[in-house]
Order: structure tokens, then C-alpha cells, then sequence
């Protein structure tokens, strides 16, 4: 660090020893020392304060302002480090999300929808040092789905109002921090924090706030209004994230879904693409995530599907009545709606949802957020009587739609590019090559300052070294010049040594 | 400005080392063929070249996607290439057996050699890629594409498989289809298109035979009714001795009005009707269900033919045009089933050839960012070496030079 020494003003002969910043370290009445310590939620981020032996004082010091090898340290740490890593968690996070959800939505060779490849690691919120009581516990983890939200922003909760209950429940504040501790602004220069009131505070009850996170609350009634907890969702991901799938048979590369067309169709309508956008099972429908596929390896027939015992199953076959004109079938041949009049053949069960009627879409399947989670899209013809079968794609093993769609997720603009979490997204690779050239440049403007110190250090130390060096040189024509003198100075003895003696010869 | 002796060092020996750290950076690029040594000596550049050998290494995978395509389509044209051919003999001994004077042993030994190439060609549909998985499956792979059930009731050849079309990724944009479904190729074919006399009310005498298939096709195409069974049947009423009226009898329109003689033929939409009759009476027909066979079952449909030694003539000759209609049917399915591999192997070698341009221009352009050039690091390294020589060898001169010596 650079510590500047000068002549006190008094002009009492004392000297003054301060930082560069201006914090006096020696002072009349006794010393200022320097040493570390937490000032932050986060025990291994460590910032510097000024205590006083004589006077019992702090000093909060901006360590970037330091200067010297800590102040390079610290300005390494802030500017370059803590942003790096998490700007590289949040990659791997979005990367290996995507790369989950779209398994999830594929079939495997066991013929089983497919599962998570890797496991992210939950995160906790830190305890500040002035909460009340500091075992209280807030943790967090990614929504499922939700990888490409996700920003490299820290999040500070703040607790407002706790009201008691079964389960209690908490009004909160999430604020998006920088990785220095400072907010997230908007693109309007705001701030970014939201309220989320009546949170119910309950193990296993997650609820989700910006960003793509979602908080669990475990500690029930015991948080205290003004409780603040620092949540870093990608500071330490990067290398805690972790492959569970072990068996290259859960890879799911196949669509669960297949499209078959009737061999009796006389139109020419034929299949373009079926989607698959929910896979999620929950034959009980408590979660709105549930989706038409059933945990036996099939799509949900009538009286399992969310519309009850005595209801249609999930849609299982489209039946044209004309070529404008068609039916949405489940497996036991039941008209579950009916859409006329429509020339676009594509994603025709979300037009069976919104246009629909003579029975319209049942609302227990609007009821869900995405149910039942596959679509398909017909081009040509149709003629009356023509059908399309949907069904599960038993023994689809040379299918790979779910490879194409997973190899495709590197073309895709998966990742936010600022921790604001707006703005336009950029592909995987695109953030790693921002990330390399954002630490580039900043070792490039280091190597810059750098040189031009140093050119001002080489233009003082020659000024100096041309006033005050010593030239040899100089010196030696010096010592010649000063030795002539003296030879002259002698001669001039000699010569009235002889004057002397020869009066004196005189006057004998 | 005055120089005083420890500068004079001091600046000999920085000169010195500068030259040093310049000439190691040169070696450096020298020796590792590149110029950007780490990204803060270009960060924008570093960045590009993380994207451009992305891309890079995806064409390399796109290249290999392309052989793979490639061959499997190669494998697929030859087997279509060899049924066509198939059929074409079978084609060849159908006519031959249509001549007259064939007799009943000669039909015999026809369908002997028509049922070797109805083998041959159920063979080829269950065609194995190398990996062993049916090409004409679909999705299921795993099982045979086609399966021959003897005692089945209706159609003996069966299609196992699913319209699965596996696509595979050639380009940023493009992806091709790999396989096609022996559903689109062989299955989905259909049979000669039929039509029946229902009934008649007063007439006697009456036939219908098609005389012009093609002209019928596109009546049935037109006409039939998948929906509602009634409106297949059509009803021609006698209004004069020289004019009868066709009206569906579903829907209750009225088609047409034709020439109608009593006991000579009627002609009307490639079907030829014989009726006697007088006015008020009525003659009712129906469009057959359209029947899709694939080429093994229509085949298997002849053999039985031939083998029939009780068939009537015109019963064989009904058989034999059938034959013929759906052969040539399917005929025009594996034609259009090769056009359509041609067209992908086309698109495929043009993507490819585009696919190696791109690769030229991007490595080119990683290249000119990343890499040296090794006449000018050359160059500028024995100038830098000159320097270093220079500053070394002056420095004794600078520094060795004293007034001391001259005192």
C-alpha cells in the first residue's frame, strides 16, 4: 500500500505518516494500526478497517483506493475475480439447467421420460452480523426450467413483518446486490428489489422471487423483522455442480410423443413436428406443473386425466370432420372439443384450448399450466375422416428428436447477459467469450497504467538523478581543476618564498 | 541535460532489459505459432476466436453428420433400386401369364417364381442398416419393419413400424431426413379402386365392369365419402328408352344425365354398365372403400390367383388387373421415394461443399487474429536481436569510458 510521509505544518520538526487516502497512521496521541476484519455477511470476504489503540475508533477503509500490492490485491479481487466466478457459476448453471430440462423432456432407452443429468447445489443465505438470532436459516435453489433467468447477481432478503400462524408467514425484500455489495440498477437507473408479502415460512415450501431462484424459510416464526441474509446463488457453482446420471441409458434422445397417421387417410395431410414442452408427472394434479403424461409409460387416459373419474382423458387422436374442421379424440374415442373452421393446421391442440367449443376445453386442463404439455402440427389437406393418432412412443428407440433439440441448445440464447436480468440473451459461448475477453481487457488497461507508471517513475528518476546524481566525470574534471588551483596556489608560495630570500639577500 | 554516472548505468541496463522481455515475447510467438499469447493482448480478439473455433468444431461435426447421412441414404437407394428391379420381373411374368394360352401348370410355375420375388422383396423391407436396426421401421428399429402372419385374417404382410423420420443436423439451419417409413414407402399404397353394383329394382342383365381406371380414380377421388356411408351410393334411373339419369342417393344431387340403350353398354365416368331395363327402373352402385396393400400382399394376393385352379376367367382377370394396378402403384411410391433421397443427397453434398467454405473462412479469419506471421515475427525478431546486440555492446563503451583513465 503507498503511505505518504511529510513535515508536519507546525513546523515543530514532527513528521506525519498517513495513506495515500488520506487516514492518518501515526498521530500525536498514540497509533492507528491496520489489520483485517468481517465486516460482511460473507466470513471470506474480507474488507480492511483503521482501529485506534488510543481511542476506541473504526475507520472503514475503500480498499481499491489503497494502493500498492494490497490495494492491487483488493481491486484484483473485486473487479476481476468475484465477477469472474460468478458470471462463470451462472454459465454453468444455465448450461446444465438447459441441459436438464430438456432431457426431462425426452424419453430414454429404458423408454422412461427422461431425468436431471446433473444436480445443482442449493445455497443458503448468510446471516449478517446484526441479525437477531444468527442461526436462523434461509436457503435457496434454481427453479426447475428456470436456468436461463438466472443473472450473476447476489441477493440481499431483508425480513419486514413476520405474522404468526400455520405455517407462520414473512412479508420480504429481495434486492439484486453486485458482487461488491452495491444494487443492481434497472435499465431506468433503479434499484432492483421486489416485495413479496406473505411468504409462508415452512420446510420444504419453496416460493420464487427474481432471478430464477426459488427461498425456502425453515426456520418457521423465528426470524425477526429487520433480518437480513446475503444469498450468493452463483459465486461457488461453478465446481459444485455435479453429474448424477450414471448410466449412458437415462441420456433421454428420443420425444416421448409419436404422431401416426391413420393408413386409411385419403387427404394429404401430413405430420411436421410434435413438440413436447411438460413432462412432469403428478397423477394427483396438486401441482399445476402436471402434465398429460401418466408414471406407467403412457398419456393419461379418461378417468385419470385432471377433468375427475367420469372425465376424458388426455387428448389421444385428432379426427378431421372436414378439412376445416376437426375433433380432439382421447384414447377411448371421447370428443374432449371441437374447432371449425380453421385453415392453419399448426399446434392444433393450442388452438383446440383457446378456439374449441360443442364441448369446449375442459378447465381442468386450462387449470394447469401446461397441460398436457405436447402439440403437433399438420400440413396439406386434410379430408373428412382422416385421423392422427398421438400415443407414447413405445419402442421408439431410433428416435432422435430430444438429441436434436438438446444438441441445438448451443445455438440458442440461453443466458442473460447482464446480473439486471433484462436486456437480450446470448448463446453459452458467447458469455464464456465475454467472460475471457471482459478479463482481458481489464489486464490489458492494468498493463497500460502499468507502463505509464513506470514511464513516469523512469522521467522523475532521471529529473532526480540529473539534479542530485553524481557524475564521475564532473567530478574528476573538478578534482583536476581543484589540483591546478592548488599548484597554482603553491607556485605562488614558492615564487614569494624566492621574493623573500632574495630581499632578505639584499639587506645581509 | 546533465548525466550523472548511476544514470548512465541505470539507463544502459533498462535499455538492456526491455530488449530482453521484447525478444522473449517474439521467441514466444515464434514458438508457439501465435500472436495472442494470452487476451489481454487483444481481449475483443480473444473473444472472437472463442466463437470462431466454436463454430470451427461444429462444422467438423457437421461434416461428420453429413458422411453418416450420406451413407445411410446410399444404403436406403440401393434396396429401393433393387425392389424396383424386383418388381419389374414380377411385372414381366404378371403380363406373360395374362396370355391366353398359358395354361394351368404354366400359371403354376409363374406363381412359383412371382412368390421367389414376393420373398425377395418382404426381405429387402425388413432391410438391416450395419448397426442391425430395420431401416424401413420408423422409430422401432429395434423389431422388423414388416411381419408375415400366414394364418392372419385380411392381410397377411403387416407394417410393424411407426412413421418415425429421424433428421439429422447438416448445417446451423438445415437438418435432413436419415430414414424413410416403410409406412410412406410400401404401405401406404393404394389398391386398385373399385366399384359395385348394390341393387337394382326392374332391371335385368346387369354388369359393371371399369373400363377406364383412370378416368374412374378421379370420380372416386372426387366422390367418396369417408364420413357418411350413404353418400357412396349412386343410383342411375332409366327416364327413356334413350336416356337415364345418375343421382347419389345420400345427398339426393344429380350427377348426370347419359345416353342410355337398353342392353348395350352405358358408359359413365370409366365405368361401363350393361343393363336391360326399361323407364322407372333403377340400377344402384357404390364406391368401394379405398384399400391400401403393400407390395408383398399384392403380390402374395396374385400367387393365390395363379395357384386357384378353379378360377373363372374373369375372376383372373380381375386379379391380374388388380395386380397390376397396385404393383404400378407402388411402383410410383418407390419412385418418388428415390426422388425424394436424391433430392436430400443433392442438398447434402451442397451443404457440405458450403459447410468446407465456411470452415476455410472462418479458420481464415481465427488465423489473421490468433495466429503469427512468421516472416514479419521473423523479422522482427532479428531486429530486436540487433537492438539487444547494440544496447549490449555499447554499454561497456558507455560506461567504460572515465576521465579517471586520462588523469
Amino acid at each position: 500500500m503507498s503511505i505518504e510521509v511529510r513535515q508536519s505544518g507546525k513546523n515543530d520538526g514532527a513528521v506525519m505518516v498517513n495513506l495515500t487516502s488520506g487516514e492518518s497512521l501515526v498521530l500525536e496521541d498514540g497509533s492507528f494500526n491496520l489489520f483485517e476484519v468481517n465486516n460482511d455477511a460473507d466470513l471470506n470476504y474480507k474488507s480492511l478497517q483503521l482501529t485506534s489503540n488510543g481511542k476506541p475508533t473504526t475507520l472503514n477503509i475503500r480498499e481499491t483506493e489503497l494502493g500498492g500490492a494490497i490495494g492491487g490485491l483488493f481491486r484484483y479481487r473485486d473487479e476481476v475475480l468475484e465477477t469472474s466466478r460468478r458470471e462463470l457459476g451462472q454459465i454453468a448453471i444455465a448450461l446444465t439447467e438447459a441441459l436438464n430440462t430438456q432431457n426431462r423432456q425426452g424419453m430414454d432407452l429404458d423408454q422412461q421420460l427422461g431425468g436431471d443429468i446433473f444436480a445443482l447445489p442449493n445455497f443458503y443465505g448468510l446471516n449478517y452480523p446484526d441479525n437477531t438470532d444468527p442461526s436462523s436459516v434461509v436457503s435457496g435453489r434454481i427453479t426447475k426450467g428456470a436456468g436461463s433467468e438466472v443473472s450473476s447477481a447476489d441477493y440481499e432478503i431483508t425480513i419486514n413483518n413476520v405474522t404468526a400462524g400455520a405455517p407462520p408467514t414473512l412479508d420480504i425484500t429481495v434486492a439484486a446486490l453486485n458482487s461488491d455489495g452495491s444494487p443492481v440498477k434497472d435499465i431506468n437507473g433503479n434499484p432492483i428489489s421486489q416485495n413479496y408479502p406473505a411468504v409462508d415460512a415452512q420446510s420444504n415450501t419453496f416460493t420464487s422471487v427474481i432471478g430464477g431462484i426459488e427461498l425456502e424459510f425453515a426456520s418457521g416464526a423465528s426470524y425477526t423483522p429487520g433480518d437480513q441474509f446475503l444469498l450468493q446463488p452463483t459465486k461457488n457453482t461453478a465446481d459444485r455442480i455435479e453429474v448424477v446420471m450414471t448410466r449412458p441409458e437415462d441420456l433421454a434422445l428420443a420425444s416421448p410423443i409419436r404422431v401416426d397417421a391413420s393408413l386409411n387417410n385419403l387427404g394429404d395431410a401430413v405430420l411436421i413436428s410434435s413438440s413436447v414442452t411438460n413432462t412432469f408427472i403428478d397423477n394427483t394434479f396438486g401441482d399445476n406443473r402436471a402434465s398429460g403424461f401418466d408414471d406407467a409409460g403412457g398419456i393419461q387416459g379418461p378417468g385419470s386425466s385432471p377433468t375427475g373419474a367420469l372425465g376424458v382423458g388426455a387428448p389421444a387422436q385428432i379426427l378431421f370432420t372436414a378439412s376445416d374442421e376437426y375433433q380432439v379424440l382421447d384414447s377411448a374415442g371421447t370428443v374432449i372439443t371441437v374447432v371449425s373452421g380453421t385453415t392453419d393446421l399448426s399446434n392444433l391442440l393450442s388452438q383446440a384450448e383457446s378456439a374449441g367449443a360443442g364441448p369446449p376445453w375442459p378447465a381442468a386442463f386450462s387449470a394447469l399450466d401446461d397441460y398436457p404439455g405436447f402439440d403437433l402440427s399438420l400440413q396439406g389437406v386434410p379430408k373428412a375422416g382422416d385421423s392422427f393418432t398421438i400415443g407414447y412412443n413405445t419402442d421408439g428407440l431410433n428416435d432422435n428428436r430430444n438429441g436434436l433439440a438438446m444438441a441445438d441448445l448451443q445455438n440458442q440464447d440461453l443466458m442473460q447477459v447482464s446480473n439486471s436480468g433484462a436486456g437480450q440473451a446470448i448463446s453459452f459461448h458467447e458469455a464464456y467469450g465475454n467472460v475471457v475477453s471482459d478479463i482481458g481487457q481489464k489486464a490489458a488497461s492494468a498493463d497500460i497504467s502499468l507502463q505509464s507508471a513506470n514511464a513516469l517513475k523512469s522521467q522523475s528518476s532521471d529529473w532526480f538523478q540529473s539534479v542530485s546524481g553524481v557524475s564521475l566525470d564532473e567530478e574528476a574534471a573538478n578534482l583536476v581543476r581543484y589540483q591546478q588551483s592548488y599548484a597554482a596556489a603553491a607556485r605562488l608560495l614558492s615564487t614569494a618564498q624566492t621574493l623573500f630570500d632574495t630581499i632578505l639577500a639584499v639587506v645581509r | 541535460m546533465r548525466i550523472s554516472t548511476g544514470q548512465l548505468y541505470d539507463r544502459s541496463i533498462q535499455a538492456v532489459l526491455n530488449n530482453q522481455a521484447d525478444l522473449s515475447d517474439i521467441q514466444q510467438q515464434l514458438a508457439s505459432g501465435k500472436k495472442l499469447l494470452r487476451p489481454s493482448d487483444d481481449p475483443v480478439g480473444a473473444a472472437q476466436v472463442i466463437r470462431l473455433t466454436e463454430d470451427i468444431e461444429l462444422i467438423a461435426q457437421y461434416k461428420k453428420n453429413n458422411n453418416l447421412l450420406v451413407n445411410s441414404l446410399e444404403q436406403e437407394e440401393t434396396v429401393l433400386s433393387s425392389v424396383n428391379s424386383a418388381i419389374d420381373r414380377a411385372r414381366v411374368l404378371m403380363i406373360q401369364s395374362g396370355n391366353g394360352i398359358v395354361g394351368t401348370e404354366d400359371r403354376k410355375a409363374i406363381a412359383i417364381e412371382i412368390s421367389q420375388i414376393r420373398d425377395q422383396i418382404f426381405d429387402l423391407m425388413n432391410s438391416r442398416n450395419p448397426e442391425g436396426e430395420y431401416i424401413f421401421a420408423g422409430f422401432q428399429s429395434g423389431s422388423p419393419a414388416f411381419s408375415y402372419n400366414p394364418s392372419a385374417a385380411g392381410d397377411k404382410y403387416r407394417f410393424e413400424g411407426d412413421e418415425g423420420e429421424n433428421n439429422i443436423q447438416v448445417s446451423d439451419t438445415i437438418s435432413l431426413q436419415v430414414n424413410n417409413s416403410g409406412r410412406d414407402v410400401f404401405e401406404d399404397v393404394l389398391s386398385r379402386l373399385k366399384s359395385t353394383i348394390s341393387g337394382s329394382v326392374g332391371a335385368t342383365d346387369v354388369s359393371l365392369k371399369i373400363q377406364g381406371q383412370a378416368a374412374f380414380d378421379k370420380f372416386h377421388a372426387a366422390n367418396y365419402d369417408a364420413v357418411t356411408p350413404a353418400n357412396n351410393e349412386f343410383q342411375i334411373s332409366i327416364l327413356s328408352a334413350t336416356q337415364a339419369q345418375i343421382t347419389n342417393v345420400g345427398t339426393g344431387a344429380v350427377l348426370d344425365t347419359v345416353d342410355f340403350s337398353s342392353g348395350s353398354a352405358l358408359l359413365y365416368k370409366g365405368l361401363e354398365f350393361n343393363i336391360t331395363g326399361v323407364p322407372g327402373d333403377t340400377v344402384n352402385f357404390q364406391l368401394e372403400t379405398p384399400q391400401k396393400k403393400n407390395i408383398a400382399e399384392t403380390l402374395n394376393d396374385f400367387v393365390n390367383a395363379l395357384n386357384n385352379e378353379n378360377i373363372a376367367n374373369s375372376a383372373f382377370d380381375e386379379a391380374l388387373t388388380d395386380v397390376l394396378v397396385g404393383v404400378d402403384n407402388s411402383l410410383t411410391s418407390i419412385a418418388n421415394t428415390i426422388s425424394k433421397i436424391g433430392g436430400r443427397r443433392n442438398t447434402a453434398d451442397s451443404v457440405f461443399a458450403s459447410n468446407l467454405d465456411l470452415e476455410i473462412s472462418n479458420k481464415t479469419a481465427r488465423s489473421n487474429i490468433e495466429e503469427v506471421d512468421y516472416a514479419e515475427a521473423v523479422s522482427e525478431l532479428s531486429r530486436q536481436e540487433t537492438a539487444l546486440q547494440a544496447a549490449q555492446a555499447t554499454f561497456s563503451r558507455v560506461t567504460g569510458t572515465s576521465l579517471f583513465d586520462y588523469i
